[in-house]
């Protein structure tokens, strides 16, 4: 491994050596026994690594705290809290449940064909944001 | 007891309404949140907006999460930067995203401790200063969290691409932590 090729490893996968190849470990590895400059570069890399690690942007507190807030400004209905009770008349509804639960299902088959771009729908990694940004766009 | 939950449990709980579930959700992503946004944006008070609506939503719609597709910060990485992209789009919005807001230059301390904190407060300026690819490619790997193949999920990029974009951000951060040290 030249020093160069050495550079351009740590660049793009940093200086960890769990994110390399067995292969680029291994090349990597010799150059560092042999190269004081690969050393230094390391170093540096490193470094660089390090102070990024440190840089810390917390939310601030009213932000924090605004966040805290949002189940009472959006009420949800209330939860069991993991406690289940066995709904012993309900086995008697079965049949009837069964055969109204089918008929949804068609009925939502056929309006799920019309609907299928609801924001509903889809995941909500998609559903809040209308776009996804083309590869070229980023570089 | 005392064991950490993950966050896919903590979603489930969510949906179901679990007030609890979502705050510790908050105290575990605020900060991270935040911070990515502000990277992107390089705006305080939009990066908020974006924070909160992003826990609103996830508050609101924790039925819509689909766990196992990815990592949940992996997921919810991605959920801030297309959120952040489509606030920048907005009529108005592009010009005041790239200017932002300048850190203020920090007085020069006597001590070591002050002068660490220059040189944070020059290396944030400096990834301030990065396109916004190099930026949001370096604001999802600085903290060690996520691999180039989690960091390029978010972004919806190749592996590729976004070791790309790294190469170029760290060739001039670098350049930049060597003027500070020099003295230039």
């Amino acid at each position: 491994m030249t020093l160069e090729e050495f550079q351009d490893l740590l660049e793009r996968r940093g200086t960890d050596p769990g994110a390399w190849s067995v292969g680029q470990r291994r090349r990597a590895r010799r150059l560092l026994e042999r190269s004081a400059e690969a050393r230094r570069r390391h170093a540096q890399a490193e470094r660089l690594a390090d102070e990024l690690a440190e840089l810390r942007e917390p939310a601030p507190p009213e932000l924090r705290a605004r966040l805290w807030d949002i189940p009472a400004r959006h009420p949800r209905a209330a939860v069991s809290h993991g406690r289940h009770t066995v709904p012993t008349v309900a086995m008697g509804w079965l049949g009837a449940g069964a055969a109204a639960g089918l008929a949804c299902f068609l009925a939502g088959m056929a309006l799920g064909a019309l609907w299928l771009d609801r924001p509903e729908d889809v995941d909500l990694a998609t559903v809040v944001y209308s776009e996804i940004v083309s590869e070229e766009e980023w570089l | 007891m005392g064991e950490r939950e993950d966050d896919d449990g903590l979603m489930a709980r969510v949906a179901a309404g679990d007030e609890k579930a979502f705050r510790t959700l908050v105290d575990r992503h605020a900060d991270r949140v935040f911070a990515l946004a502000r990277r992107v944006l390089r705006n305080e008070a939009d990066a908020q907006d974006i924070a909160q609506d992003i826990f609103t939503r996830l508050w609101t719609r924790a039925d819509s999460y689909r766990p196992g597709r990815a990592r949940f910060t992996t997921w919810l990485y991605r959920v801030v930067i297309n959120a952040c992209l489509n606030q920048r789009r907005r009529p108005g919005n592009a010009v005041s995203s790239e200017l932002g807001e300048d850190p203020p230059d920090p007085a020069a301390g006597p001590d070591g401790l002050a002068v660490a904190g220059q040189m944070r407060d020059r290396l944030s300026r400096a990834i301030d200063r990065l396109p916004e690819g190099q930026r949001t490619a370096i604001a999802l790997t600085l903290n060690r969290e996520l691999s180039n193949r989690e960091a390029a999920a978010a972004m919806s990029i190749s592996v590729k691409a976004l070791e790309a974009l790294l190469v170029r951000a760290r060739r001039t951060l670098r350049a930049a932590l060597a003027d500070e040290t020099s003295g230039g």
